[in-house]
């Protein structure tokens, strides 16, 4: 035999020993990883079920508090429950949570809806004629549609929105501009104003 | 992405150096976007070989205008033809909300370059692309304003599958874990095991050796006398001891306790110096505790 296939053969018996010696321990230390994995599973299904009956029930129009560390679908079921009531405010403070747990599509989804309420709001707005109220309120849900589709470039929905809110106001951007990079969005070389708003005397 | 040969400019810059410092700007497309739509546009700089490209002045990601943002610069430095060329890839999103389709404008930038002649500046030109409008200028009458929006959509449920899975997986295997737990230690209903007489018998003992008296030990040294015999296969005695080591080599380490077993059961059964009879009922369960561990890893 030669000495390489002789060390091969002591380090076999060396490893067969080391096999012998520590089996019962390791057996024992694999038993209680797999009882806490599947503990820690368990817990996580239980959370998963608690979730997705607080997002049944705001579904269903029942108001169910939700803390802002929740999971991101309920934290995004609450933000669509108040949206749906124009509670904007309320809602953002969601969306910001959500800016901070969410994935990129549940974050943009969250926008998408705070800037719906904000639409809609212009929308009564401007059905009982207060144009100047209306204003900042689709201003807001522009910025709002734009910050979903930096998040979802491809969400059509939020194009469409955007594309409603923009009728409604429209920005006149300075086409003659030249520059270059350092150029930034100054809100001064926009201007904004409903169409139709009645000015002066007839 | 397949990026069309759609030169748009051509700048040069210079006119004292040898070699020019150019810049060639290449889209994807030049019409048909629609507002949020990205739009990707290639620059390529190319100058002398021995030129250095001021990274600090690469235009940086933000909003460009009111309507269009820089979302992504990435640079790649390559020399071709004994030239450098600067490779720029440019994502740009347009947020211009058109009523009819027309051009906008994606302002041009200047980048700073040190060659030997000292530092010049290359101008990358402004360019135009098309937008297109989503709907007609006047749609069909709704009834309520809010009917012109896309609705809200339907919120995402948790994933409950998943963890489910995981926690059923998760217990099984568990549960196939502590089998194997338990037949390793002889645990019921593994304990009559032919090869496991010693973890049988530490289990036995562990009940019944307590509070023993004289005739219960008896009993114990006889029974791991029958478990060493089970396990040798014929009756052992003292001086067949050398002969099992040998044949069965886990039970080497306890050699001495082997030969105390033997002596204090001979003095025991076949008289002696009483005085000496240390092994009494606790040893006599180390001795079994030990023997099932040694039995354990053969």
């Amino acid at each position: 035999m030669t000495p390489l296939k002789t060390r091969a053969a002591a380090l076999r018996d060396r490893a067969t020993a080391l096999w012998r010696e520590a089996r019962s321990a390791l057996l024992i230390a694999l038993c209680l990883a797999l009882v806490m994995a599947s503990a820690a599973s368990l817990v996580d299904w239980r959370g998963a079920i608690d979730a997705n009956d607080a997002i049944e029930a705001l579904e269903q129009g029942r108001d169910v508090g939700v803390d802002t560390n929740a999971r991101p679908e309920t934290l995004l079921a609450r933000v669509a429950f108040l949206a749906k009531r124009g509670e904007v405010d309320r809602a953002r403070a969601m969306v910001e949570a959500l800016d901070r747990s969410g994935s990129v599509d549940m974050r943009a989804r969250g926008h998408y809806l705070l800037a719906n309420a904000l639409l809609r709001k212009a929308f009564d707005l401007i059905e009982r004629s207060e144009f100047d109220a209306a204003n900042p309120f689709v201003n807001l849900a522009k910025r709002e549609y734009r910050r979903a589709l930096q998040l979802a470039p491809d969400d059509w929905d939020a194009k469409y929105n955007l594309d409603v809110a923009a009728r409604l106001v429209r920005d006149f951007p300075d086409f003659e501009r030249k520059g270059g990079d350092e150029l930034s969005a100054d809100p001064k070389k926009l201007w904004t104003d409903i169409p139709g708003k009645p000015k002066g005397l007839p | 992405m397949r990026i069309t040969c759609l030169v748009l400019a051509l700048v040069a810059a210079l006119s004292a150096s040898a070699q020019e410092l150019t810049a060639r700007i290449r889209s994807a497309r030049p019409f048909g976007y629609f507002v949020g739509d990205l739009i990707h546009a290639r620059v390529d700089v190319s100058g002398p070989e021995n030129a250095v490209l001021s990274r600090a002045s690469l235009p940086k990601p933000g909003p460009l205008t009111g309507s269009l943002d820089l979302r992504d610069v990435t640079l790649r430095e390559t020399v071709e033809n004994g030239a450098r060329v600067w490779r720029l890839d440019l994502t740009y999103q347009n947020f211009y909300v058109a009523l009819d389709a027309r051009e906008i404008e994606i302002p041009g930038f200047e980048l700073s370059v040190s060659t030997s002649a000292g530092a010049e500046t290359v101008k990358a030109p402004a360019w135009r692309i098309g937008v297109s409008p989503l709907r007609e200028i006047t749609p069909q009458k709704r009834e309520e304003a809010t009917d012109y929006m896309r609705p809200d959509g339907t919120a995402p449920f948790v994933d409950e599958a998943t963890p489910r899975n995981l926690a059923a997986g998760a217990g099984v295997a568990a549960l196939l874990a502590f089998a194997f737990v338990a037949r390793d230690r002889a645990w019921p209903p593994f304990q009559r095991r032919r090869a496991r007489v010693f973890s049988a018998l530490a289990n036995d003992f562990s009940n019944r050796l307590a509070g023993s008296d004289d005739s219960e030990l008896d009993a114990a040294i006889q029974s791991v006398h029958r478990a060493l015999d089970t396990t040798n296969g014929a009756t052992l005695l003292s001086s067949d001891l050398p002969d099992f080591l040998c044949r069965r080599p886990e039970y080497r380490p306890l050699r001495t306790d082997f030969e105390r077993f033997f002596a204090a059961s001979k003095r025991r059964f076949f008289g002696g110096d009483d005085s000496s009879d240390e092994f009494r009922g606790e040893q006599l369960a180390q001795f079994v505790t030990a023997l099932a561990k040694r039995e354990r890893s053969g």
